[in-house]
């Protein structure tokens, strides 16, 4: 500890920490352009300009390390001098557009002059002009606006890992642009428009619609995925007219991905669902919510309640539900008597599921010595983890991935080990094997036989040799036949080598549903099971069957038996489920609820409702609500929201305890599967009804892709060509696909994957 | 024998002489007055909730609108309050300004009072005399700011805009022969400055008319002398201020006692009366006028040698001008964010006063340092005097009511508030 | 004893009620001072703030380019803007209303716009006003009311442009 004195106060502060860290905690407020607290210090903008007792010229206090002793004067004519002149410097360029740039109000450029420049211009020249680049769907340019403070380029360089804006020419010439003609196309592109101090970098969807003094913002969660990111939503006469990050240093620090700073958008798409629709002798009718809800009774009751088949009754729903809508839609189920709940669709065997815990807090992930990814294309699907192991690896570790086609990541693996889907159960029973052999473990009888192969060998080592693993499993294995061998495998390997787990195979809120009992009970049936056991009845939240299922034809199919009768909960108007419901009942989204998302570490956030649902759509919580009052079941005096998260948050299923490893029971069957294994992705901009509805982000490069990539031996095996379709999505040859391997990173089709 | 009651009588809201919208229960037995209680609060718009919720430079409209026949005097009071608080220098000029339409304003207000008292009280023609000599004074008003009523006038800084080179002039018409268009526009060839120069040569012409009509009247002097006696004693412990406590004798006037503005540099008298009654504040108020007429003469005069700036140029506070706006940066800057955001005061509490037409008009706000005002706190004159209503009329008769509500110069726009 | 009986004089003679009835007789033969609204108007300053109006420019192209200073600044929410981006890109209202009722015509809207596009007219006797609808003047009507009057609009303000 050191002390020094700023502006006559005593402040003590830790060695080699910048005078603008002092001082911003201190609360003390030094204008500053460039500094950004997660980014690195360029000290280009000059405005944090300090007096230094002994120093002849003012220093930048972002780029001055403090020193025992030392005098500050923040404030003094000294300083207030520099602070003008470098306000006057940067404002020569700038253009007179502020009635109508949309940072007009939020512009941390206008605040310091008001606050540190001169009230009146001396410069009479003509300012120059900077040629604007369409950069891509999210991100409007105006770069005769910026002042090169650099932070975009150097968020691009230290957060998104991907270099996309730069700074080219010099002195007047200097200019801010992408390098390259694509535009950006990062997937936390969007922080950009946070950071620019300036109107350079704004919101495309958001263009001239608002000035920010018109809205009001409501702290909120985001659930498309499993971080639970904090951010505000803003709104103004009852809509989420922007998003934008909320700093949650455990969380997300100040970032936030695009899927969350750009899905509001589909909030008021137009085919919302605003009406409580009927089916009436197959055809709709628009009722009220009394009549829906009189009529939901009527049917639940002639299909299953009154002639006691209650076990034909199922519930399914979506992974982006809050914690409060798991909760009661389990407990209206189990209230009748039935155990039929699943949220989990996407999967081929449910028997086979990872259930390994994540034990590791995102915080922690920055100070890994090592990495193993398994299964995932970690960037796209959890932008903000990859964030925080791209930081651990700048910082020295070292990351090695395990993956059935080679993906995109920002930061360099060790290696990138392309493995087709059936020989990863046998690598990880190699990796195993060596690790039980070199910690003088017993060896399991089934792995007597291996020979672990050199790669094997080597992850093993590293996860030894480290002090801090993590083993991260992500949504592709899920594909993968032997997922349980895996999933057993890897819970010996981290018991055994100390490492710590991350499981992200099943994303959104899915936590919240296992928090909240959303599982099949002991007697009831799985989301796949259900499909194929005739129920009579079903209650759906936010399903939209073609994108959901892992099996969707046979899904549509089951929903589509003439004697079951469906009571869908929508938010939007979808095609297959108007075929299949008997009624609709619409439903609250994102931001129109309030509700819970239960993050990656088990953190309950609970979050309120920043603008009510359109038209006479409702928080579905409320209507499972009533709908257990019409059902006459006992325990659903619930007047508020936060009732019911105490009670799903106090009522821990047992299931969700840890797993203990040494009971983990599954007999390591090694015999390889012949045959292409298809590994089926969402993809990144689609995982959830919202996204799929948000235009700007559907634009993009992410939200575009839709390929089945496979290498060129195994497309000659299915005598395809770069030409042809495959399940409906193109082909795409890729050498860099794992040997009979298929990966289709899709966005709308439906597939038949009931081989 | 049958137990007799006071007779309890509503007198207004909706009462000619109630002056707005004053309601009174009034206990009489017979004609004598046993109790009044004014009930107040109908014309109640929360000023001081809603200056909480905007930026400074918005309440100044809403100033204008409380004592709604003396507009500028209470922007000045609002405007020197923040002034004061951001320890901002005010032009020379702008003072002056500010000093002549405060006493136009004191004209104003006592012609008003002057017209509806004597209507109250039964004298018609005065009334029109005193509304012929306002028109000319709206019109000032009118040239300078735009508005013939609530003038948005005063900045803090300064005033919004400098006095214009012309006075705006009427047009010909069907109805006038060129000649009579002349001499129509006699007094508006010059400047406004000039208007108003022949304004005070008039002036005292017209008060002594008033005079005529009314000091020696023995129906005026009936029905206002020995009413509402209040003594100086009693008037300072109510809390009276202005004509009212001058009208008791006693010498207080904030332009003298606590000289803001130019009023050091200005030389006028502080009429008072002696016995306390209405006829004696009738007589103040008169000689204010005239000492009013002195003070805009020479104020006339000095802005004629003095031309220059009327606004601070300190522009974080007051908007940078319209010219420089539209090609500077900096300057664009600053009008965008003082016209959506304003200024912020330092924290603190201040309170101003200024001698206002009816007494001391003050604003005690508080400031958190943001650009709202914590609380606005406004001090009206007329709430005192009104408070003072019981104790004024009793004992008088019913129709000694009215001239003490006309003498006590009620506005309902201030004391609601 | 003289001051008394002079007061007696006074009292038998009306002497104050003469000097009134006088000054009244007098004015009975002076010129009015009334004029004859509403073909005949008292003068009206170049700054008088009346009814709004939205001006454009001389090639036609309207001036306001929804900035929302006006809206921001307008003390008692009179003015409701709509923004959006016009086919050519150029930031422009879809909605403009001004509620007369609200409206206290203190005329920051005026002093805020940096484009001079939202003035207050000299035109104070606006008769359609009958009804609450009647009382939200929208942009067609504020452009419309710019055209009419554009005229006198320009020469108003270019009158008062040095004293801003």
């Amino acid at each position: 500890m050191l002390e020094i004195e700023i502006d006559g106060a005593k402040v003590s502060a830790d060695p080699g920490e910048m005078l603008i860290a002092v001082t911003d905690r201190a609360g003390i407020r030094v204008p500053r352009f460039c500094y950004h607290k997660h980014l690195s210090i360029a000290a280009n903008c000059r405005m944090c300009l300090v007096d230094i007792e002994g120093s002849p010229k003012p220093k930048p206090a972002c780029s001055t390390p403090i020193a025992e002793g030392m005098k500050i004067w923040t404030h003094n004519d000294k300083t207030k001098i520099s602070q003008k002149a470098v306000m006057e410097f940067l404002l020569i360029n700038h253009p007179l557009d502020c009635p109508i740039c949309d940072q007009g109000g939020e512009c941390e450029l206008q605040d310091v002059a008001m606050d540190y420049g001169a009230d009146i211009s001396r410069f009479t020249e003509g300012k120059r002009i900077v040629e604007d680049k369409d950069i891509g769907a999210l991100i409007q340019t105006d770069m005769t606006r910026c002042i090169h403070c650099t932070r975009c380029v150097r968020f691009g360089d230290e957060i998104a890992g991907v270099m996309e804006m730069g700074a080219t020419g010099r002195g007047e010439n200097l200019k801010i642009e992408p390098f390259l003609a694509y535009g950006i196309d990062s997937e936390l592109s969007g922080n950009m428009i946070d950071i620019c101090p300036v109107g350079a970098l704004t919101s495309k969807p958001f263009r001239y619609e608002l000035r920010s003094w018109q809205m009001q913002s409501v702290a909120g969660v985001s659930r498309h995925d499993l971080v639970g990111s904090n951010l505000l939503s803003q709104t103004y006469k009852g809509k989420v007219k922007r998003i934008v990050a909320r700093e949650n240093s455990d969380i997300n620090e100040t970032w936030i991905a695009d899927r969350e700073r750009f899905s509001y958008q589909g909030l008021s798409h137009e085919n919302r669902l605003l009406m409580p629709q009927i089916k009436i002798e197959g055809k709709w009718q628009e009722v009220t919510w009394n009549v829906a809800l009189d009529f939901a009774l009527k049917g639940l009751n002639n299909a299953v309640l009154n002639n006691k088949q209650t076990d034909r009754l199922g519930a399914l729903a979506t992974n982006t539900a809050t914690l409060e809508e798991f909760y009661l839609l389990q407990k209206i189920l189990r209230g009748v008597g039935t155990q039929n709940i699943d949220y989990r669709l996407n999967i081929k065997d449910l028997d086979a599921t990872i259930n390994l815990p994540s034990n590791i807090k995102l915080t922690d992930l920055e100070t890994l010595d090592y990495g193993l990814i398994i299964g995932a294309n970690l960037r796209l699907e959890q932008p903000l983890i990859n964030h925080r192991l791209r930081k651990a690896v700048l910082s020295g570790a070292m990351v090695d991935v395990v993956n059935v086609a080679e993906f995109d990541f920002n930061y360099q693996p060790n290696n990138h080990n392309i493995i087709a889907p059936n020989q990863i159960a046998l690598l990880l029973a190699g990796v195993l094997k060596v690790v039980l052999e070199s910690t003088q473990a017993e060896v399991l009888p089934d792995l007597q036989n291996l020979n672990p192969n050199a790669t094997a060998k080597q992850l093993a080592a590293r996860l030894l040799r480290a002090d801090n693993a993590v083993i991260v499993l992500g949504e592709h294995l899920l594909n993968i036949p032997q997922v349980a061998i895996i999933a057993a495998l890897i819970t010996q390997i981290a018991q055994h080598t100390d490492s710590k787990t991350l499981n992200t195979s099943l994303s959104a809120n899915s936590k919240a549903a296992d928090l909240a009992g959303f599982t099949p009970g002991r007697d009831g049936l799985d989301a796949n099971t259900m499909l194929t056991a005739q129920l009579k009845a079903y209650i759906l939240l936010d399903i939209y069957p073609q994108y959901d299922f892992y099996n969707s034809p046979k899904a549509i199919e089951a929903f589509n038996n003439a004697d079951t009768f469906i009571i869908a909960l929508n938010s939007f108007k979808d095609e297959v489920v108007l075929e299949y419901a008997d009624i609709l009942l619409p439903i609250a989204n994102f931001y129109e609820s309030p509700g819970s998302h239960v993050n990656i570490e088990g953190l309950v956030q609970s979050f309120p409702a920043a603008v009510s649902a359109p038209g006479e759509a409702k928080p579905a919580w409320k209507v499972f609500k009533v709908l257990a009052d019409l059902l006459q079941l006992p325990g659903f005096d619930y007047t508020a929201n936060q009732q019911i998260t105490s009670e799903a948050t106090m009522h821990q299923n047992p299931k969700l305890s840890k797993v203990d490893v040494s009971k983990v029971d599954v007999s390591i069957d090694l015999t390889m599967k012949k045959g292409i294994d298809i590994i089926w992705q969402k993809s990144p901009y689609a995982i959830d009804v919202l996204l799929r509805h948000s235009p700007a982000l559907q634009m993009t490069k992410i939200g575009q892709i839709n390929t089945a990539s496979m290498n060129a031996a195994t497309a000659k095996k299915l005598k395809l060509t770069q030409t042809d379709d495959y399940l409906g999505v193109p082909v795409v040859l890729s050498e860099t696909v794992a040997d009979d391997c298929v990966f289709i990173n899709a966005n709308r089709q439906t597939w038949d994957r009931g081989q | 024998m049958a137990e007799i009651h006071n007779y309890t009588l509503n007198f207004g809201p909706q009462h000619p002489a109630a002056h707005g919208v004053l309601r009174l229960i009034l206990e009489i037995d017979g004609e004598v007055i046993k109790r009044a209680d004014p009930h107040i609060g109908l014309l109640h718009r929360g000023t001081e909730k809603l200056a909480e919720s905007k930026p400074y430079n918005h309440s100044i409209g809403y100033m204008d609108r409380l004592d709604y026949v003396s507009m500028m005097c209470n922007e000045h009071a609002f405007v020197m309050a923040i002034e004061k608080m951001l320890e901002i220098e005010v032009p020379q000029r702008a003072q002056y300004i500010r000093v002549m339409f405060d006493e136009i304003t004191r004209i104003l207000n006592h012609l008003m009072w002057l017209g509806t008292h004597g209507l109250d009280v039964g004298a018609m023609s005065i009334f029109l005399y005193a509304f012929r000599e306002r028109e000319k004074l709206i019109d000032c008003y009118e040239a300078v700011s735009g508005s013939r009523m609530h003038a948005t006038y005063y900045r803090p800084g300064g005033v919004y805009r400098d006095l214009p080179d012309k006075m705006p002039q009427y047009l010909e018409s069907d109805f006038r022969t060129n000649k009579e268009l002349a001499q129509m526009n006699k007094n508006r060839q010059g400047s406004l400055l000039d208007f108003i120069a022949d304004f005070t040569e008039e002036f005292p012409k017209s008060i002594q008319q008033y005079d005529d009509l009314l000091t020696d009247n023995r129906i005026w002097k009936q029905r206002l002398v020995n009413i509402g006696i209040v003594t100086a004693k009693r008037a300072k412990q109510l809390g009276f201020t202005g004509p009212m406590l001058r009208g008791s004798g006693v010498a207080w006037d904030l332009r003298k006692k606590q000289p803001y503005s130019v009023y050091n540099q200005l030389d006028f008298d502080i009429p008072v009366g002696v016995t306390g009654d209405s006829y004696d504040r009738y007589l103040v108020r008169m000689e204010e006028m005239r000492q009013s007429n002195r003070i805009i003469k020479q104020c006339v005069a000095w802005l004629k040698d003095n031309p220059g700036e009327v606004m601070s140029d300190d522009h974080k506070v007051a908007p940078p001008s319209r010219v420089a706006m539209k090609d500077d940066m900096e300057s664009l800057i600053h009008h965008f964010k003082l016209f959506t955001e304003g200024y912020c005061l330092p924290k603190g509490e201040v309170y101003c006063a200024i001698e206002h037409p009816k007494g001391e008009f003050g604003i005690y706000l508080i400031s958190d340092g943001a650009n709202k005002p914590y609380r606005v706190k406004i001090r009206a004159p007329g709430f005192a005097h009104l408070a003072a209503m019981d104790e004024m009329t009793k004992g008088h008769m019913l129709s000694d009511v009215v001239t003490i509500i006309g003498t006590q110069d009620i506005v309902f726009g201030e004391i609601d508030r | 004893m003289g001051k008394k009986f002079k007061k007696l004089i006074k009292n038998f003679s009306l002497s104050e009620l003469r000097a009134g009835l006088g000054i009244t007789a007098k004015e009975l033969v002076n010129k009015k001072i009334t004029v004859q609204f509403p073909e005949e108007r008292t003068p009206i300053s170049p700054r008088f703030r009346g009814l709004h109006a939205l001006r454009r420019y001389p090639n036609g192209e309207e001036r306001c380019i929804a900035c929302k200073l006006c809206e921001a600044v307008c003390p008692a929410n009179a003015i409701t803007i709509e923004s959006e981006m016009r086919e050519d890109g150029t930031r422009r209202t879809t909605q403009y209303d001004i509620d007369l009722f609200k409206c206290i015509f203190c005329g920051f809207c005026e002093e805020s716009c940096p484009v001079d596009a939202i003035v207050e007219t000299q035109i104070f006797d606006y008769a359609f006003i009958d009804s609450r609808e009647g009382s939200i003047i929208n942009k067609a009507r504020l452009l419309e009311v710019g055209d009419k009057n554009e005229d006198m609009i320009n020469k108003t303000k270019l009158e008062d442009a040095k004293y801003k």
